[in-house]
């Protein structure tokens, strides 16, 4: 499905991407296309990226393009999803260790379109971080950690 | 805080120094230094190429009347000087005010600049060396007089053709010679002295030579032409495409505009700048997993991570 989703394959079109997409929540997936998981979440991101046209860019980017970025955002586990608006990186409250990304893939569409709504309504009123609104069975788990300690 | 005037945006910022940071201010700064380069480089462009003899050319108002704004001096410039300073009517020094506003005003721009925190790398391109200027000077010079030598050629050779018959006496040349250093005063306004004879105060209209046994007339000088200008009538008119008001582009842009107005204010990232340039080393703030601290801190722990890697290695 990743074909379907625009892709960004270096660290400056990533900048791009952050600096340019204004009053929109910018969507950054961090994976690679032929991974099981992946599959499966860019079929969601896909499937709804036109009924979110209007909150959200969603992009595709190779964790292996951007060795930068992908050790500044501690992308240790993929697919990992990233959120930002207008430039800010947006925090979620997923309940999981790290609240800084979405790791592992959504179980439904409607949780996506949620999480991307709650974000959308949470930094036009100024939030830096919300809560989200998945059910918490719906997230994957999994074990953060510390440096490799 | 007090109330600070700024000059270039035009009206008062109560939020005292804070205003320069503003995007608004940046941006007319932006505009203002942008046309200020483009008409820098243009005028050096031309004083470096430029084969002075035939730069030099008879006044016209309609196209060496240009001004440009500085925004360091704070005022108008003429962009093209005129010999003899503005009400006499010599030749065109091509770019001759402009260059030499560039290369004085260090002072102006030094202060300029601090005042509104321009980037110090666009401030060697307003301005001009002294030794540039000093070459400029002396080509301006020798073309100054080949041109003068190529009028007296002219006014001879009109003279010539049309009174061959009577001998007058020769004529003084249309301008006394000027050392470089005086050039400088050609672009002050000069206050209108004492008119020394040239060609345009030639008298070229019918011979007024059978008047003298009875009465003599005073003559007080043609009032048409005197300018060397060109009637209004006869310059060009520029054809009616010019569009009066707002572009369909500019619209849009306004429409753009209005739409952010109606969103909140306090929304996240509501004055980031989206037409920033930045490097290759750019990151965005980024609240990591492990930081504590504020967002753009982790930036400078990843950067202070990843030499001390580097070292390592």
């Amino acid at each position: 499905m990743s074909f379907l989703l625009p892709k960004l394959t270096c660290k400056r079109e990533v900048d791009q991407a952050i600096k340019s997409v204004a009053e929109k929540v910018l969507v950054l997936r961090f994976g690679r296309d032929n991974d099981a998981v992946c599959l499966q979440l860019d079929d969601i991101l896909a499937k709804t990226a036109h009924d979110l046209s209007k909150m959200a860019v969603i992009y595709l980017v190779d964790v292996n393009n951007v060795p930068v970025y992908t050790q500044y955002f501690d992308i240790s586990y993929i697919p990992s999803t990233v959120f930002f608006f207008n430039g800010q990186h947006m925090k979620v409250d997923y309940g999981s260790p790290d609240h800084t990304k979405f790791v592992g893939s959504f179980k439904t569409k409607q949780d996506f379109i949620d999480l991307i709504e709650v974000i959308y309504r949470g930094a036009m009123r100024g939030k830096l971080i919300v809560r989200s609104p998945i059910d918490p069975n719906n997230i994957p788990k999994y074990d953060l950690l510390y440096q490799g300690i | 805080m007090a109330v600070h005037y700024c000059g270039l945006c035009r009206r008062s910022a109560f939020t005292g120094r804070r205003h320069r940071y503003s995007t608004g201010h940046r941006r007319r700064l932006r505009e203002a230094l942008g046309q200020l380069q483009e008409a820098t480089a243009a005028a050096r462009a031309a004083a470096a190429v430029a084969d002075g003899a035939a730069a030099v050319r008879r006044y016209d108002p309609a196209e060496h009347d240009g001004r440009v704004w500085c925004p360091c001096c704070g005022r108008g410039v003429q962009r093209h000087g005129r010999r003899g300073g503005l009400e006499r009517g010599g030749p065109t020094l091509p770019h001759a005010g402009l260059l030499w506003r560039l290369a004085g005003h260090r002072r102006e721009t030094a202060r300029f600049w601090r005042e509104n925190r321009a980037e110090a790398a666009l401030r060697e391109r307003c301005l001009v060396p002294a030794e540039e200027y000093e070459r400029f000077a002396q080509a301006l010079e020798q073309a100054l007089a080949e041109h003068q030598r190529r009028e007296e050629e002219r006014i001879l050779q009109v003279r010539s053709v049309t009174s061959p018959q009577r001998p007058r006496p020769p004529l003084a040349p249309p301008h006394r010679c000027v050392p470089a250093d005086e050039l400088v005063s050609y672009f002050r306004d000069s206050p209108c002295g004492a008119e020394e004879p040239g060609p345009s105060r030639m008298q070229t209209g019918p011979d007024l030579a059978w008047m003298e046994s009875s009465k003599v007339l005073t003559f007080i000088g043609h009032q048409v032409g005197v300018t060397g200008a060109k009637p209004p009538w006869l310059t060009e008119e520029e054809d009616g495409s010019k569009q009066i008001g707002p572009s369909y582009e500019e619209f849009l842009k306004h429409k753009e505009k209005q739409k952010l107005k109606k969103l909140p204010v306090e929304r996240v990232g509501a004055n980031f700048d989206h037409t920033s340039q930045t490097s290759d080393s750019w990151l965005p703030s980024f609240g990591r997993v492990w930081n504590h601290g504020r967002r753009w801190q982790s930036r400078h722990q990843f950067r202070t991570e990843s030499g001390e890697k580097k070292k390592k290695r």
